[in-house]
C-alpha cells in the first residue's frame, strides 16, 4: 500500500507526543533505519494495511491517526521475530502491544482482539488463572455469538481428551492478584 | 541440580502431557522441580495490551514466589510465560522506580532480585550434560521435524542460535532419531492470533505441516503448548484449508525423550495427543 506523505512536519509532530505513547523505549523509534528487516520476519505482513516498517516510518512522521485506525497492529500474531532481528534493537512486537492499548484508549473502533484480551484478563482475574471455556464464551458474546455454535465440534472433542474441562483451575487464594488489578487500574486512572 | 517450575495454565489443562513428560524425564534425569505455591497467570500477550503495568506485576508476584523459596532459576515451559518473567525480571533490575510501582502493586510479596528463566529445553541442552544419557529404547529410523517455533526468537539472551537453533536436533540425535531437513524449524505457527484471526492463523499451521511433511517427516517435535494446540489438535482444521490430510502425530520433545528413556506411555501422557501417535510408534517397532 502506499502511504501519501504530509509535505511539511508539523510543530506537533515534531514534539513527538505520539511517539512518547509507544512505550519506554521510543526514543529508540527514532534510530529506525527503514532497513525492513521487521516486514521480512514478520508471518503476517502480507496480512497487515501497514506493514511493520511503513507502521514504525508513521509513527515516525507523526501520524497518528493513519496508524491507530490501521489493522496492522492487531494482526500481530506477537511471534517477536522482528524484536528479535531489528538491527537497532527497537521493541517492535512492543511497540504493537502498546499501540492495541493507545487505540483503545483513544477510541478507535475497538478489535475483536481486544475483545479477547479484556475476556482474557477479566478471567485471570476471576480465578488468577485462564479457564479456556469461560475465555471463549466471553469472547464469543462479545464479537460473533454465532460463531460459538462453530466451535462447538473442536470444543467437544477437546474435551474427550480432557484438554478442556468444566471447572475453572483456580488459585487456592486470588487475593494478592486481584489487588494487583485494582491497585494497577487504579493507578491507570489517575493519570 | 533444583529449579523453582512455573507450570503456567496451558500445562495445567490443555497441555497437560507436556507437564507430565517434563516431570517424568525430569525424574529419571534427577532434575528436581519444585512448583511455585499457587502461582498465578502471566497475562500472556492481553496483559501487556490492557495494561503494561498490570502485565509486570503479575510476572514479578511469580519471580518473587521463587525468590521466597531461594530459588534462583525458574523452569518456564511456555514461551508467553518464559517470554514475560524475563521481561519483567530485566526491566525491574534496570529501572528501581519502576521496581518500586510493581512492588507497591504486590500486597504480600515483594521482588528484590531477579531469579533466572529458563525453558526446559535451555535446561536439559545445556545444565544437563547430553553424554550422560540413558537410552533405553532407541528412536532409531524415526524422522522427526524439529519444530522451535518462536520461542527460540524471544529476544534477549537466547540460549540457542536464534537463527539456526540446534539444541533439539542434538537431542534428537542423542536418541537415536533421525531430525529431517526442516527450514521451517523457527516460522511462526500463527497461535498468538487463533482466536482472533483464525484463518491468517491455520494457514500458517498448514505451511508448516506441508513443509514437515515434503521434509519426510513421520512426526514433529515441540517445546511450546501454543505450538503443539496449533500444530496437533487444529491439525484437521489446518488440514482443511488445503483441502488435505496431514496425519502427522505432534509430540513434545519431552515425550519423545521419555519414550527412548523406556518410560511408559501413561507416564508420558501419549493418550492425549489429539492426533494419535501409537500407529505411528508401533511401526517404528517402540512398544510402550
Amino acid at each position: 500500500m502506499t502511504v501519501k506523505l504530509p509535505p511539511l512536519l508539523t510543530e506537533e509532530r515534531l514534539a513527538l507526543h505520539f511517539m512518547e505513547q509507544v512505550g519506554p523505549d521510543w526514543q529508540k523509534l527514532s534510530t529506525c533505519m527503514q532497513c525492513g528487516t521487521c516486514t521480512a520476519s514478520c508471518p503476517v505482513a502480507h496480512e497487515m494495511d501497514y506493514t511493520p516498517r511503513q507502521i514504525l516510518h508513521l509513527i515516525e512522521l507523526g501520524m497518528e491517526q493513519e496508524v491507530l485506525s490501521s489493522q496492522s497492529m492487531w494482526v500481530c500474531a506477537s511471534c517477536f521475530h522482528c524484536t528479535a532481528r531489528c538491527p537497532r534493537g527497537i521493541e517492535i512486537a512492543d511497540v504493537m502491544a502498546a499501540l492495541r492499548n493507545q487505540a483503545t484508549a483513544q477510541g478507535y473502533k475497538p478489535d475483536k482482539a481486544m475483545t479477547f484480551s479484556k475476556a482474557f484478563m477479566t478471567v485471570v482475574n476471576r480465578y488468577g488463572r485462564v479457564f479456556e471455556p469461560e475465555l471463549i464464551i466471553r469472547y464469543g458474546l462479545g464479537t460473533n455469538p454465532l460463531a460459538l455454535m462453530g466451535q462447538a465440534p473442536f470444543g467437544i472433542s477437546m474435551f474427550l481428551k480432557n484438554k478442556l474441562t468444566l471447572r475453572p483451575d483456580r488459585m487456592e487464594d486470588v487475593r494478592e492478584v486481584r489487588a494487583i488489578f485494582d491497585r494497577t487500574e487504579k493507578g491507570r486512572s489517575e493519570t | 541440580m533444583r529449579y523453582a517450575y512455573y507450570p503456567g495454565c496451558s500445562l495445567q489443562v490443555s497441555a497437560k502431557e507436556y507437564d507430565l513428560s517434563l516431570k517424568a524425564v525430569c525424574n529419571r534425569l534427577d532434575i528436581e522441580l519444585v512448583e511455585l505455591k499457587d502461582w498465578n497467570c502471566c497475562g500472556a500477550t492481553p496483559a501487556y495490551t490492557v495494561d503494561p503495568l498490570l502485565a509486570m506485576s503479575l510476572s514479578a508476584r511469580n519471580l518473587a514466589l521463587a525468590e521466597a523459596e531461594d530459588l534462583s532459576v525458574i523452569v518456564a515451559p511456555c514461551p508467553a510465560c518464559y517470554k514475560n518473567l524475563r521481561k519483567a525480571g530485566k526491566a525491574l533490575e534496570e529501572d528501581p522506580d519502576l521496581r518500586e510501582e510493581v512492588n507497591d502493586t504486590l500486597t504480600e510479596h515483594k521482588l528484590d532480585g531477579s531469579p533466572k528463566v529458563k525453558l526446559p529445553l535451555e535446561v536439559i541442552a545445556s545444565d544437563f550434560h547430553l553424554d550422560a544419557l540413558e537410552v533405553e529404547r532407541p528412536l532409531a529410523g524415526l524422522n522427526v521435524a524439529c519444530y522451535y517455533g518462536c520461542p527460540v526468537a524471544r529476544p534477549k539472551g537466547s540460549f540457542d542460535n536464534r537463527e539456526a537453533p540446534q539444541a533439539m536436533h542434538l537431542l534428537i540425535e542423542k536418541l537415536g532419531g533421525q531430525p529431517v531437513p526442516f527450514a521451517y524449524d523457527t516460522k511462526c505457527c500463527g497461535g498468538g492470533i487463533v482466536f482472533t484471526r483464525a484463518e491468517i492463523s491455520l494457514d500458517l499451521t498448514a505451511k508448516l505441516l506441508t513443509k514437515a511433511k515434503a521434509a519426510g517427516a513421520d512426526c514433529l517435535s515441540v517445546m511450546c503448548p501454543l505450538c503443539h494446540l496449533m500444530l496437533d489438535a487444529y491439525q484437521s482444521q489446518a488440514a482443511r484449508r488445503l483441502q488435505t490430510r496431514f496425519d502427522l502425530p505432534v509430540l513434545y520433545f519431552t515425550q519423545l525423550m521419555g519414550l527412548a528413556l523406556g518410560l511408559g506411555k501413561e507416564e508420558l501422557g501419549l493418550g492425549r495427543n489429539m492426533v494419535s501417535p501409537f500407529s505411528l510408534l508401533e511401526r517404528m517397532g517402540l512398544k510402550v
